[in-house]
């Protein structure tokens, strides 16, 4: 987290919302301010107060402000609970007494979902921070909500095995955060979504109940699947405070590719060939075009093998299951699958590299990971996360860079194999801040209008939070909307969890 | 200028290394690279052949049957042909870097060879010796460390040498012995189209035991383990309770 501040130090300046939708008229709804008495009970609700009640300006400061350095929430507390019981404990009385909060992980969300919007108290998962268990004869483990992704990865891999989800915030984003917003990331191609893959949970109602669904039984269908109500809740319905996850086994051997190509209807050939001959061995598949790859030149130090002179990038990543062969013969395997891959595609297809080693397979990896912070480098950055038709992707991009004419540099990359397109605006100019206003005005709502035009999704896996809330009926019946509102009102009749996120 | 270039198959450096069950060597399972400083001095012989002053590169390897495949990764990034030693000795730990040499030595004669460019070390014993013995075996000048190696007008060489007390300048004749380290240069990533072409280029295996040269260990590994486990630490509450426990573990 703190290299990425640095690379967004120059924006700390910025103190308003990131977006005209973002200043939303924030319903008061009868919410109480936090006092000294409040304060007072946190301590003795709390064990180890001196660490789990924080109240210095300084210290809450990062808790207050989001990834892109761009929100500046008010509050003036963040409690950091050691056990759900502590979580229930809190949230019990914050309810009787009318006090916003915002649960709060990892805090690398990119919609404003995860920072108060006024001065809600902060109720933070990272103490919460203990792997239960991992039982290998269902490969499920347990954990707290707090556990950094990258370390349950480590904990995982001397078992042979892995999370089903991986993206680039896997160092500082949190499990339990990961739940809440239903993350997707590289893997989803091949693993599922945390829908999927999630057996069990524990969460805490905003009136304090508990909600323990930890038994995780690989197959239990007695009454409702409550627990999918919170999955991509994005912290409104429920502070999940443990986790049960169905974690595939690490592949024998697995290796990556990168691909440079002219033309869009070759990455579609491409795209088809690679779910036809690699199927079940092809374990991700990305994206990124020409501005993309220019940005990554000129503003980090990591290189494009493959150079920059093409129109379109395509990373392909096979993995071998076939756990009876050694590590070199699976390797082999998979450079043959590659050869013979190359040889299907080779009409579209302009040049390739495989890796050869870690050190390499992990440089083209970071060649696609580090984008976002490629452009957020380059100058204050719009960033959308959409589901579009694939065929639409570049044409979608070119309306955008269309629109906002020579003042931005404007790329697309992605989950392609999901349909997915992440597709960011630098502003030329670097921080100059009028003009990114000025662009904003440009860009929403038309952006939005644009996604319903090419009939995709205002959101692909970032989520809503507070920038897109306005947004929601472009995806979302009414019908649906409104029973979604019912079933805040059931479980936070009081509107204190997370307020102003997710609806208006 | 004709150039001989040693390339080592090694354990992946990113694989956590095991001692074998008997605890007398390294458990060589897992996937194998080409050793990175090797990596680095076929880049630099083949951006020699890109400036037109090298004329042919040969890659040369010790080894087992899977030591042809990292010749053929270094046939990949451009070198012309290869020559394969077979042995079935360990070339981690058994065949030592006076072997190495006096086989080098055995290749460079057969080649009529101008330079040698090795790694500065590999990764597996981390000896740092083939080369100076082979330069000296061989009675040629040696630049070790490289760093930067650039042409004088005279044939002769420039080699910018890493050393403790910052950077030096050697220039030294040809034929020589050249071994790179880190920063000499960054080294490409094999092209799918070369790593195809490189099927055709030709590997000549030669049988280490057909050439009478005295391959014997020198020195002995006795044991090998891992290294012990870091205890965690103990917190204390105050300085008095710092003061008791240093003086019971007997630190003061």
């Amino acid at each position: 987290m703190l290299r990425y501040n640095k690379i967004l130090g120059f924006q700390k300046s910025s103190s308003r919302r990131p977006t005209l939708h973002g200043l939303l008229k924030l319903s008061q709804c009868g919410y109480s301010k936090l006092n000294s008495d409040d304060v007072t009970h946190f301590k003795s609700i709390l064990s180890k107060p001196e660490i789990s009640v924080v109240e210095d300006q300084d210290d809450i400061a990062s808790y207050n402000s989001d990834w892109w350095n761009l929100m500046r929430g008010k509050s003036q507390m963040v409690l950091r609970p050691s056990s759900t019981e502590e979580v229930s404990q809190v949230l019990k009385y914050c309810n009787s007494r009318h006090l916003p909060v915002v649960p709060q992980g990892g805090n690398t969300g990119l919609v404003g979902g995860s920072v108060p919007l006024n001065d809600e108290i902060i109720i933070s998962l990272n103490r919460m921070n203990q792997i239960i268990g991992f039982d290998s004869s269902f490969s499920i483990v347990k954990t707290q909500a707090g556990v950094v992704l990258q370390r349950l990865i480590d904990y995982l891999q001397p078992f042979g095995y892995m999370p089903p989800v991986d993206l680039g915030a896997r160092g500082s984003c949190q499990i339990g955060g990961n739940l809440a917003t239903n993350a997707g990331g590289i893997k989803l191609l091949k693993y599922n979504s945390l829908h999927a893959n999630t057996i069990g949970l524990k969460v805490v109602l905003p009136d304090g109940t508990i909600l323990d669904d930890m038994r995780a039984l690989r197959k239990d269908n007695t009454g409702y699947h409550l627990k999918h109500l919170f999955i991509g809740s994005e912290g409104t319905l429920g502070i999940i405070t443990e986790t049960a996850i169905l974690c595939p086994k690490i592949s024998a051997a697995s290796n990556v590719a990168l691909f440079a190509l002219n033309s869009f209807d070759h990455v579609q050939e491409v795209l088809t060939a690679s779910k036809e001959f690699l199927s079940e061995n092809l374990t991700a598949i990305e994206y990124f075009d020409k501005e993309c790859n220019l940005i990554m030149k000129d503003n980090t130090k990591i290189f494009n093998p493959l150079g920059y002179a093409h129109n379109y990038y395509l990373l392909i990543e096979i993995s071998n299951f076939d756990d009876t062969s050694d590590v070199e013969t699976n390797t082999k395997a998979i450079e043959q699958k590659f050869f013979k891959f190359f040889e299907q595609v080779s009409d579209y297809v302009q040049d390739g590299v495989i890796a050869q080693d870690k050190f390499q397979f992990n440089s083209i990896w970071e060649l696609r990971e580090r984008i976002v912070e490629g452009f957020v480098s380059q100058g204050l950055a719009f960033t959308y996360d959409f589901s579009l038709p694939i065929d639409k992707f570049p044409a979608f991009v070119e309306r955008m860079s269309d629109r906002l004419g020579n003042h931005a540099r404007t790329g697309g990359y992605g989950h392609i194999g999901d349909g997915n397109i992440h597709v960011q605006a630098s502003i030329k100019g670097h921080d100059d801040l009028e003009l990114y206003q000025k662009l904003e005005t440009k860009l929403e709502p038309w952006v939005f209008d644009l996604v319903e035009e090419f009939e995709g999704s205002i959101s692909a896996e970032h989520g809503i939070g507070s920038f897109k809330s306005p947004e929601l009926h472009r995806n979302k019946s009414d019908e649906m909307i409104k029973t979604m509102g019912q079933m805040k009102q059931i479980f936070d009749p009081n509107r204190i969890l997370n307020p102003n996120k997710l609806f208006q | 200028m004709k150039v001989l270039v040693g390339v080592k198959r090694v354990l992946d450096y990113s694989i956590k290394v095991r001692p074998n069950a008997a605890k007398t060597a390294v458990d060589l399972k897992g996937a194998k690279i080409m050793n990175p400083f090797c990596e680095i001095a076929v880049e630099e012989a083949i951006q020699m052949k890109e400036k037109k002053k090298a004329k042919e590169v040969i890659a040369v390897s010790i080894g087992d049957k899977t030591a042809a495949e990292t010749i053929r990764a270094a046939l990949a990034m451009g070198a012309d042909r290869g020559i394969h030693v077979l042995t079935n000795q360990r070339i981690d730990s058994d065949l030592q870097p006076l072997a190495v040499a006096k086989i080098f030595k055995h290749v460079f004669e057969e080649n009529k060879t101008d330079l040698v460019l090795l790694g500065k070390q590999s990764i597996d014993d981390d000896a740092n010796q083939t080369g100076q013995i082979l330069a000296a075996m061989l009675d040629v000048p040696q630049a070790t460390f490289a760093s930067e190696i650039e042409f004088a007008d005279d044939g002769d060489l420039i080699v910018t040498r890493e050393i403790d007390a910052g950077l030096q300048k050697v220039k030294i004749s040809v034929p020589s012995v050249i071994t790179c380290d880190l920063r000499l240069n960054q080294p490409r990533f094999a092209k799918i189209p070369d790593i195809i072409k490189a099927k055709r280029k030709k590997i000549q295996t030669l049988k280490l035991e057909k050439l009478d040269i005295d391959t014997e260990p020198r020195a002995k590994t006795i044991k090998v383990d891992n290294p012990e486990v870091r205890e965690g630490g103990v917190m204390v509450d105050n300085v008095d309770d710092l003061m008791s426990k240093l003086r019971e573990d007997k630190i003061i």
